[in-house]
């Protein structure tokens, strides 16, 4: 019996909606044939056979999320065939019933990837906790096996299971996990589909199997509907971002730094360039200018070119800048990385982030392109009708997230004290406040509003 | 039958009533769901009607009958006892199936469910047809199906049904108490209604083809049985292979080898209780790609989901213990599976089944046996009910408790009972063993005296070691 276990799909997620099935109980399928479409925050996925078999059991519904790691499906390859997981089959025509034929133990599930397990990893998990505490678990989306019990002879309490909620997830690899900006972050791999439908009877039917591993929704007693009020169910990247923005405000310790900048020559200078990246194919907008001044402060404060592993309790430094830029389609809005923009000139950059760009708009965003950001930089003004600040979620594991608001006339004092016209910045600096602290903060928003002010300084310094 | 009229359309169809149907049915349309019942026969299904209850109200009647005739018994001698099997059989038949026929009926209206009787067979994935009578059906679409159609009697081609020859159903119907009865398979079917009936005074045979009657329980706990079945005059034949029937003017004559000698017993009739097939024949399953399993049972996973989603099955339809309270357990998880419940599965660690003959044998959770090969550092404990005052008392001290408990958490695993009332003392077994309860959780709870169920509480102690009553 093989036991198909979900596969972390690249970016150390720690589990992954069930979009679709592609297989039922009972289809005979073969090597590479698509088991399941699955979903994690950032990327569809249609995950292959391994196996050629017969699908013996389908574990979770549509719309439930899977546990990275547990079992899923089960295919019968030839060997013996095992019965159905957890109903017994002992149906002789003559046998009485034997008082000793329990159900045997629920789909085992492995869950390497995710939380250490503290008891064996074929356990049968009708021995660790009585059944209101295993539906507890499966409720809570809780792999007992990880779980260790207080009660009587390591008895698995409510209470156990509640703390194993609160846990952090785990990310195993440092790429991107759940990730939050002002908006979804999450991606088509190789398009972004509209959701599937839903499943079949109202309301929503889906179950969680006894192998505790799934974690669902839970299911709260809806509010009766008002007047005129009406109900839609989440799109899936509708729940990732919203699982990504909680996770992101929960574990990041968010500080925003509100301040401006004086951008008048950056203005000139871009007036006059415009006409130079025109004749070059390029659209030029204040972005490429906003990163080069993000890998700038970078270059001086490398220590702000990290992030935090709480895991490991370890920081992590990158070797190059990675300037995540937060674009807006029709489908959400994504944060492209452009990557290595320490190595690309100012057009460079700008056509980096006009192709990105397209590629975001067709939906053709994968895991990749969204991996590795140093920080974020955000237009969090662009339609506003005035200039805004705002406090921006940080895209989680990036230390720094930058709201760009409007550029707009303010009258500033000059060295006379006299007011004078200014093109202004207005600049909100989200910082996570476990590895960067309030001065490195300032001091590398000092050096980001300076290179902002001097194109010059942009020039010699990036 | 009219093809192609317009559907009805429907939320959630039930296929049967029994006692997984009705039950799912109810709790279906507790948590919301609008439901429509479908029956081809009676309501209540196998177990109401022809299977659970009116067993056990033919072997109380047969106990209450063999006890009023036996000499002596608490000093009480009755100097002619007499019954009208046909009074048992209406009392059965109205006061004890009749009522709960209504009582089912009755818990589906209250609940808002619409029954419908006819036949159901399956159209596409999402759409059945009920048949009516012979001209009449309606179809009808679903957003959900729950199929609890059940099993019947497993028939012989040499045993053909008919006036001599029945099979439970018929047993259990027969007009008056035949002089000799012989039972073709030593299951707890056959096992139960050769007791009743030699309770009531019938001669009876019962011819097994495996070496042992009740070869499902464990051989201490069928011992006490077979002694009572030879005082009570049951005349028991292992390794009996029937080969052939004759149906004469008024008797049948079964023919039997063991090892190659044949046999013959002429009776007045014969039971054919060899086991029970699902009815997933006469359902159209082929029509929704449902495929069933070589013993014609529907694969279904934790949630009771067939292959296809929007249809699931439960009790004697799907594998593991034909009984009635695993398809009610079945239908609660189903019907909480079609409201939503994402945390709804099949998930029990201990299953209690019983055998009514007498003595009672009851067994829950795993034998010694079972729990060495899973690798527990097991131990069995046996408190005997021959010291237990509440069994002297009603001068049934025969039987005992047997615990398997773990050795190292001293939690227990599996429980069997031989003896009076072990239906019900299997209750709290089952209770402690899915609770993953200790012996000391037991003996720290005080059971009431004098009664049959502190014996599970000298068995708890005496697995503890320092038992009173041991």
């Amino acid at each position: 019996m093989y036991q198909f276990k979900l596969p972390d799909i690249g970016e150390g997620t720690h589990e992954a909606e069930i979009i679709q099935w592609r297989v039922k109980v009972g289809d005979t399928i073969r090597e590479d044939d698509p088991l399941v479409e699955v979903q994690s925050d950032k990327a569809t996925v249609d995950l292959p056979s391994p196996v050629d078999g017969v699908v013996t059991n389908r574990i979770g519904n549509e719309g439930d999320l899977a546990i990275v790691g547990s079992v899923i499906l089960e295919i019968d390859t030839g060997g013996q065939v095992a019965a159905l997981a957890p109903v017994v089959s002992d149906n002789t025509a003559v046998a009485p019933p034997t008082g000793a034929a329990p159900a045997p133990a629920p789909a085992p599930v492995a869950s390497e990837s995710s939380y250490p397990l503290v008891h064996p990893q074929d356990v049968d998990i009708r021995t660790l906790a009585p059944p209101r505490v295993r539906r507890y678990a499966r409720e809570k989306g809780i792999d007992l096996r990880t779980v260790a019990g207080t009660g009587k002879s390591g008895l698995i309490t409510m209470a156990d299971v509640e703390l194993a909620h609160l846990r952090p997830p785990v990310s195993t690899s440092p790429a991107v996990t759940h990730t939050a900006v002002a908006a979804a972050p999450a991606a088509a791999l190789p398009a972004v589909t509209a959701p599937p439908a839903a499943p079949l009877a109202p309301p929503a039917a889906a179950g969680v199997v006894a192998a505790p591993a799934i974690a669902s929704p839970v299911s709260a007693a809806p509010l009766a509907l008002r007047q005129g009020e009406r109900r839609e169910a989440m799109s899936p990247i509708r729940k990732a971002t919203a699982r990504a923005m909680v996770h992101a405000k929960a574990t990041v310790p968010h500080v925003t730094v509100f301040d401006r900048a004086d951008v008048s020559a950056l203005v000139a200078h871009r007036n006059r360039l415009k006409p130079l990246a025109q004749a070059r194919g390029i659209k030029l907008t204040y972005t490429p200018y906003i990163i080069k001044a993000a890998v700038a402060m970078l270059r001086r404060h490398p220590h702000l070119n990290a992030y935090a592993d709480m895991d490991a309790q370890e920081v992590v430094y990158r070797s190059s800048c990675n300037i995540s830029v937060a674009t807006n389609t029709d489908q959400g809005l994504f944060v492209p990385v452009v990557q290595e923009a320490d190595r690309l000139s100012l057009f460079d950059i700008a056509r980096e982030v006009d192709r990105l760009g397209e590629v975001a708009k067709a939906g053709q965003l994968t895991v990749d392109h969204m991996r590795g950001g140093s920080l974020t930089i955000t237009n969090v003004g662009g339609i506003a009708t005035g200039g805004v600040w705002s406090t921006p979620i940080i895209n989680v594991p990036e230390p720094i997230i930058i709201g760009i608001g409007r550029i707009e006339g303010e009258f500033l004092p000059d060295e006379d004290k006299q007011p004078v016209l200014r093109d202004v910045l207005k600049i909100s600096f989200g910082f996570d406040h476990r590895i960067i602290d309030g001065v490195a903060a300032q001091l590398g928003l000092n050096d980001l509003k300076a290179f902002l002010s001097d194109p010059d300084l942009l020039f010699a310094e990036a | 039958m009219v093809v192609g009229d317009f559907a009805r359309e429907a939320d959630l169809i039930v296929i049967g009533s029994g006692p997984g149907g009705y039950v799912a049915a109810i709790r279906a349309a507790q948590l919301g769901r609008k439901v429509i019942v479908v029956e081809r026969d009676q309501m209540g299904g196998t177990c109401l009607n022809v299977g659970c209850i009116p067993s056990k109200a033919l072997i109380s009647a047969g106990h209450h009958f063999a006890a009023a005739s036996t000499k002596g018994l608490f000093g009480v001698t009755a100097t002619k006892t007499t019954i009208d099997f046909t009074a048992t059989q209406k009392w059965k038949n109205e006061q004890v199936v009749g009522r709960l026929n209504k009582g089912v009926a009755a818990l589906l209206q209250k609940n808002g469910i619409e029954v419908i009787k006819g036949e159901a067979h399956f159209i596409d994935t999402q759409t059945l047809r009920i048949v009516l009578d012979e001209t009449q059906g309606q179809s009808y679409t679903f957003k959900n199906c729950i199929i609890a159609v059940g099993s019947r009697p497993l028939e012989l081609s040499i045993a053909p049904l008919g006036e001599r020859i029945l099979d439970s159903t018929g047993v259990l119907a027969l007009p008056e108490i035949p002089k000799r009865l012989t039972i073709v398979g030593g299951g707890y079917i056959g096992m139960e209604l050769a007791g009743a009936y030699a309770d009531l005074g019938s001669a009876v045979t019962v011819l097994e083809a495996m070496d042992r009657v009740l070869a499902g329980f464990e051989t201490d706990l069928v011992a006490p049985v077979l002694k009572h079945a030879s005082a009570r005059g049951i005349k028991i034949v292992t390794g009996a292979r029937l080969t052939g029937t004759k149906v004469n003017d008024g008797t049948v004559t079964a023919t039997y080898l063991v090892g190659e000698e044949e046999h013959m017993v002429t009776s007045d009739y014969l039971g054919i209780c060899v086991g029970r097939v699902p009815n997933t024949d006469e359902l159209g399953l082929e029509m929704t790609g449902i495929h069933v399993d070589e013993r014609g049972l529907i694969p279904i996973d934790a949630q009771c989901r067939s292959a296809v989603p929007a249809i699931l099955a439960i009790g004697d339809v799907v594998a593991g213990l034909p009984l009635a309270h695993k398809a009610s357990y079945e239908a609660k998880v189903a019907a909480a599976v079609l409201s939503g419940d994402k945390a709804a599965a099949l998930d029990y660690a201990a299953i209690p089944a019983v055998c009514y003959t007498t003595p009672e044998v009851a067994v829950t959770g795993l034998t010694y046996s079972e729990a060495i090969a899973k690798g527990f550092t097991a131990k069995k404990v046996k408190f005997s009910l021959a010291s237990n005052g509440r069994a002297l008392s009603i001068a049934e001290a025969t039987g005992f408790v047997r615990l398997v408990v773990d050795e190292n958490s001293l939690r227990l695993l599996g429980a069997q009972v031989v003896g009076p009332q072990a239906s019900e003392l299997i209750g709290e077994l089952t209770l402690a063993i899915e609770n993953l309860m200790t012996c000391d959780d037991i003996v720290a709870t005080i059971h009431a005296h004098p009664t049959l169920n502190e014996s599970i509480m000298d068995v708890a102690e005496a697995a503890l070691g320092y038992g009173i009553h041991q």
